[in-house]
């Protein structure tokens, strides 16, 4: 049943395509087609076409490589994030964390960061050197703060009553203000990535 | 002024104490920077200050350090052993390539353990 119809559907288009063409080529006898060829206009069609791809091709790979080094960078941020939300979920769950986590977490962000500003110092292109500097300084800042915070426990001639840090069985254990204040400066670089993940992406 | 000798010990915390430098004090747990004072960096720095040598203390290796290891080291050699703050600081220095904001850390811990001292 359907090859009958796709027989005479067949033979009805090929009647009227022959019917089209017949008045197609009719029509083309009475038209006079003048082929006068100028070189420097091909040549200058022939050149523009072709930078036209040229330029296209190398805007693509400019932006894929840019791209590809922006999830890059992102990736390198997450990874700083991890550690961030870690140790933040540790301090609030009890007020404490491990000594070797603690004391680790600052060069752990830094090896990092220094990871993040290689890159962005190869991409000068992209991300100038204020950018950058500030970038890493700010950070520095923030986990020099943080460690002080999570790791300095007082000293025998400044030992108070009520210390707000010590260590109890090989964990640091905060006040609740101590804590606080923790999650403040962890909150600092979390706000400084988010600032670097933006400027990857639209820089 | 004495040329200093060109002969430097050298203290490679990672190697000669432990990769993962612990508390403030022994008392505190494993590790500690008053261990590491009193049985490797004092010693090594008196004789360095004797001999007129300078002691090289490398940082890197270790998983990191906490504030009160590194004030506890360093400037228990002015509060607790009575180290005079010059003459630390000129017969040490330091290596951290990993870390290199640790050395000027330390600097100010010395300054300002010097400063609770003089006043």
């Amino acid at each position: 049943m359907v090859s009958k119809h796709f027989l005479i559907g067949s033979i009805a288009v090929a009647l009227l395509v022959g019917f089209c063409l017949g008045h197609i080529l009719s029509v083309l006898d009475h038209i006079e087609v003048k082929l006068e060829i100028n070189l420097f206009e091909v040549v200058t069609i022939g050149v523009t076409i072709w930078l036209a791809f040229f330029i296209k091709m190398v805007l693509d790979k400019g932006s894929e490589k840019n791209l590809n080094i922006s999830h890059l960078i992102a990736g390198r941020i997450k990874s700083v994030n991890d550690d961030i939300n870690e140790t933040k979920s540790l301090i609030r769950a009890e007020n404490k964390i491990g000594t070797l986590l603690a004391n680790s977490l600052q060069k752990r962000l830094n090896n990092k960061a220094s990871d993040i500003e290689r890159i962005l110092r190869k991409e000068s292109n992209r991300f100038n050197d204020s950018f950058v500097t500030s970038f890493i300084a700010d950070f520095q800042k923030h986990t020099s703060e943080i460690k002080d915070l999570m790791t300095n426990t007082p000293n025998s001639t400044t030992i108070q009553v009520n210390s707000d840090i010590q260590i109890l069985n090989k964990q640091y254990e905060y006040s609740d203000s101590r804590s606080a204040l923790i999650i403040q400066d962890l909150f600092k670089i979390e706000s400084l990535l988010s600032y670097l993940e933006y400027s990857i992406y639209t820089l | 002024m004495t040329a200093l000798h060109i002969m430097k010990k050298i203290l490679k915390i990672s190697k000669i104490f432990s990769r993962t430098p612990g508390p403030r004090y022994i008392r505190e747990g494993d590790y500690s920077g008053e261990l590491f004072r009193n049985s490797l960096l004092a010693p090594a720095i008196e004789q360095a200050i004797k001999d007129n040598d300078i002691v090289k203390i490398d940082l890197d290796g270790t998983a990191g350090y906490g504030t009160s290891f590194l004030e506890e080291s360093f400037g228990g050699l002015i509060r607790e052993n009575q180290l005079n703050y010059n003459s630390i600081v000129k017969h040490v220095e330091f290596v951290s390539d990993e870390e290199s904001y640790l050395s000027e850390d330390i600097l100010q811990y010395l300054g300002d353990a010097n400063e609770r001292l003089t006043k």
